[in-house]
């Protein structure tokens, strides 16, 4: 369990890093351009793109961040549906369906990666290649699914349920 | 899991209703209509409520739509050397246009989309690009530090550059806006567009430059296409309307809103041929600079096309 | 037996203690294999098609600029100023959230915009100026829904475009009705917070004014740039943010760069919840979209269609049906060549139609499932769906007699083309 909770910890660290930069970078992206186009006439005609791309990196990675602060949208009404005595279980079975329907989205997006690789799609405004951005989903999921999984494992390693719904 | 009836082909576009674009496919659901047992059976999402082209094309290539409509800048992101049809003053007349593009342009493309999964049915005209603003610009240097709206297009960037405006990247739905508060003092469009999209009222002054000639083109999805009977190919092939048609509609429908611009609010100006070449001359490196900024295969098709050019000034 | 199926699905997931996110995706997964013969990796396809667009760029940064306007004291001096600004009125504050949103929305194009840039400052300070929640809630969900009916407006324009309808007639002929709808809200604001305290002008006026002149400055230079053609709407946001910076940073000294850093964090954690749930719910209008469900609710109530009458009563039944599933936009690009030669074949003006059909999906906004006011409104402003939709009845209603104004007052539209 102390592996886990140290790679939960350690990945925790990496998807914030990875956000707030991408988050600084899409602010700083638009504030260039505009100051650039406001100052000398001619903006950057990437700016947009690159910051819609920067954009899908803090949704998808943000998943991760959400799910380790539990800040993901639950509705609550049904939780009194179930009898008292299988909250023990239900620990163990929310996060365990959480992380299978991770592990699906997962399979199907990386099988749309491969596709659009194989494809060579091209982004038509910067002309780069489509899928080291697309990745993002596969690996947004993929760590989800590991995360989720460790939590139907480790029970006492879940956030504090802070969400609402 | 369900199957779509087997003579089904879902239908891919960005037109609107009255355009001759959006017309062209009801001529060929009409077409296809007349056949015995009709031989496919169309369904439409050509008002672009499936997304941007580029979505769109994906869906094309994984075989999600089998058939679809698109303009030379959607297209050129899985074919980038497109751009170059949209190098300025690259065709002087439209018998130009309509001889390279009819003997030269069209066995090179159709090979490089089918290496792409896709087969050329036919090109569909989009007319003449002009030059549109709030205050009147004749020539390149009435454009110095305006600024002009670029669409995504590399050819629409260089060109507002190539004559010294200050350039505006904006999407479609920012156009109207930004003319009204004066974030942009005009762009670049086809006419018919510039009227449907209701510019004149902001952005009255339309030069007729014509520096581009913008085409569409008809793509279906290689593997459906080639799964089907021969049967059904050419009734597909036969019903989608010919260029020529297609050609005649959209210069119809231009002339007939430049014939009477005064009735939209439009101010026409038709450069003369001095300031025409001084159009010419501000953009002339842009061949150049699109070739380069494309990369590929753009310098061999630069050459065909001038080869092109040189058959037409040559032909009897 | 498949509907059926689906409802079990939900259900169980439901009581396995779900994410939203997670019951939307397992609800697209079933409907994608059973009620289409799309295959199942589209929805990943959708779902980046969803991402990858910049209509949703400025979302994550005014949901950052409000942030940071809240951990310094910017929001702060701007509500005080706000509120004994109002102080005679009963409801003041509240009133002014709704005047807030009708100058935002005469710069912006866009409904959720409008919502977040005013709600993320002035929700905080209605909450603590005492105002009940769902009040609050309600009243910054309606009114930011009038980022559409005041111009400039995308939805407005997609259908000047679609219809072939002058966009400056459609703009001017938003003004009216945006006119009725935000005096609708207001009077009803007024009604609810007849009760609440009142008091008199006095020098606190003149101190919070002069304590908020900076802060202040932030809308003014968020309005007065777009408005002198400086920047979009979209752009605004970043604009907005470094301003915020700048101000809490260097000026009012307040924050520090480690701050700075935990909002963003904070930030950062509400786009993770929020994205997710936005991208599977247009997802969910693709496949709609997909599977044509608007066109064949349009071609199965147009043969009920004969008077004008029928045609006002079932085209806004139709339009507040499918406001309330599936996007604006979408809707607009299906419906509006579908609906409009029926409404010009029975006399009905374009334009009239246009804002009619406006304003009704604007209504689209605030009704559950696909309310896209009502999911942003959940996590920006960290209630439950059920509270948000609670909230939002009483301005659906409010709307609903507004849409019957227009519908029936075509002058209300007309009157100064
Ligand atoms: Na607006
Ligand atoms: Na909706």
């Amino acid at each position: 369990m102390l592996t886990a909770q140290s790679f939960l910890a350690g990945l925790g660290r990496l998807e914030r890093l990875f956000c707030l930069s991408a988050l600084a970078v899409l602010a700083l992206v638009l504030f260039v351009d505009v100051m650039l186009r406001t100052f000398l006439g001619n903006g950057l005609a990437w700016a947009h793109q690159t910051g819609v791309y920067a954009n899908i990196v803090v949704s998808m990675i943000g998943i991760g961040l959400a799910s380790a602060h539990g800040s993901h949208l639950r509705p609550r009404f049904a939780d009194h549906w179930l009898p008292a005595g299988w909250e023990p279980l239900m620990l163990r079975l929310q996060p365990l369906v959480t992380a299978l329907l991770f592990l699906f989205f997962f399979v199907l997006s990386l099988q749309l990666v491969l596709e659009t690789y194989a494809l060579a799609e091209l982004s038509t405004v910067l002309q780069t290649p489509v899928w080291p951005v697309q990745s993002l989903l596969p690996l947004a999921f993929g760590l989800a699914c590991i995360r989720y999984f460790l939590f139907a494992l480790f029970p006492e390693l879940q956030p504090a349920n802070s969400e609402v719904g | 899991q369900q199957q779509a009836p087997a003579n089904e082909a879902k239908i891919v576009a960005i037109t609107v209703p009255g355009t001759p674009w959006y017309d062209s496919w009801m001529v060929m659901d009409q077409r296809l209509k007349a056949y015995a047992e009709q031989p496919i059976k169309p369904v439409f999402y050509i008002s672009g409520q499936l997304g941007s082209e580029e979505s769109a094309l994906s869906q094309l290539r994984r075989g999600r739509v089998q058939l679809g409509g698109f303009s030379l800048q959607g297209a050129s992101s899985i074919v980038p050397e497109l751009g170059l049809l949209l190098a300025p003053y690259l065709f002087d007349t439209l018998e130009e246009v309509d001889f390279v593009m009819d003997t030269t342009i069209s066995p090179a493309f159709s090979d490089m989309f089918a290496s792409q999964g896709l087969i050329l049915l036919g090109w569909a005209e989009v007319g003449w690009t002009n030059v549109y603003s709030r205050d009147p610009i004749i020539t390149p240097a009435d454009a110095n530090h305006k600024k002009l709206r670029s669409s995504n297009a590399k050819s629409s960037q260089l060109l507002v550059q190539a004559i010294g405006a200050d350039m505006v990247p904006l999407p479609f739905p920012d156009i109207m806006p930004s003319l009204q508060t004066g974030l942009i003092d005009g762009g670049e469009s086809g006419s018919i567009f510039y009227a449907l999209a209701g510019i004149p009222k902001e952005a009255p002054h339309l030069t007729l430059t014509r520096h581009a000639f913008d085409t569409g083109m008809f793509l279906a999805n290689k593997a459906w296409f080639d799964a089907l009977t021969p049967y059904q190919q050419d009734a597909l092939r036969n019903s989608l309307p010919t260029l020529q048609e297609l050609r005649s509609a959209v210069r119809a429908s231009e002339a007939a809103l430049l014939a009477d611009p005064a009735s939209r609010g439009v101010t026409l100006h038709q450069p003369t041929a001095a300031e025409r070449q001084l159009w010419k001359q501000a953009t002339a490196k842009n061949h150049q600079r699109l070739i380069d900024g494309i990369g590929g295969d753009a310098e061999k098709i630069y050459q065909l096309l001038q080869e092109g050019k040189k058959k037409f000034s040559t032909r009897d | 037996m498949l509907v059926f199926g689906l409802l079990v699905l939900v259900l169980a997931l439901l009581l396995l203690r779900q994410p939203v996110m997670v019951i939307l995706a397992a609800v697209l997964a079933y409907s994608y294999y059973f009620f289409s013969d799309s295959e199942l990796r589209f929805i990943i396809l959708d779902a980046w098609g969803a991402l990858n667009k910049e209509v949703l760029l400025s979302i994550p940064l005014y949901l950052l600029a409000g942030n940071l306007m809240s951990a310094g004291s910017m929001a702060k001096r701007i509500t005080d100023f706000l509120r004994e600004l109002t102080i005679i009125v009963p409801g003041g504050l509240a009133l002014s959230a709704v005047l807030a949103c009708a100058v935002f929305a005469a710069m912006s194009g866009s409904s959720t915009v409008t919502l977040l840039a005013v709600g993320s400052v002035l929700y905080p300070a209605l909450i603590a100026a005492g105002y009940p929640k769902r009040l609050s809630i309600g009243v910054l969900c309606a009114a930011g829904t009038l980022g559409i009916i005041i111009p400039p407006s995308i939805p407005l324009i997609l259908y000047g475009v679609m219809t072939k309808a002058s966009i400056v007639d459609l703009f001017l002929a938003g003004f009216g009705p945006a006119f009725v709808l935000t005096l609708l809200i207001s009077i009803y604001v007024l009604l609810v917070c007849r009760h609440m305290p009142t008091g008199k002008y006095s020098i606190e006026l003149w101190y919070t004014f002069k304590r908020s002149i900076l802060a202040l400055s932030a809308p003014a230079l968020v309005l007065g740039g777009i408005y002198s053609g400086f920047f979009t709407a979209t752009e605004a946001a970043v604009v907005a943010v470094f301003y915020t910076l700048i101000i809490q940073l260097l000026v009012y000294k307040e924050m520090k760069w480690p701050d700075v850093v935990q909002t963003t964090e904070k930030t950062c954690y509400l786009i993770g919840s929020l994205f997710p749930v936005l991208m599977l719910a247009v997802c969910l209008n693709m496949f709609l979209t997909y599977q044509q469900l608007p066109d064949q609710l349009v071609l199965w109530l147009s043969q009920y269609i004969d008077t004008r009458p029928t045609f006002l009563l079932l085209s806004n039944v139709l339009l507040l049906l499918t406001g309330s599933i599936i996007d604006i936009g979408s809707a607009i690009l299906i419906l509006a060549p579908l609906l409009k030669p029926i409404a010009n074949s029975l006399d009905f003006n374009t334009i009239h139609f246009g804002i009619m059909m406006i304003v009704n999906l604007e209504i689209g906004y605030l009704t559950p499932p696909m309310g896209l006011n009502l999911i942003i409104a959940m996590s920006a402003f960290n209630e439950s769906f059920l509270e948000v939709c609670k909230a939002a009845v009483p301005f659906i209603l409010l709307m609903m007699l507004g849409l019957l104004i227009v519908a029936l007052v075509p002058q209300l539209s007309l009157f100064l083309i």
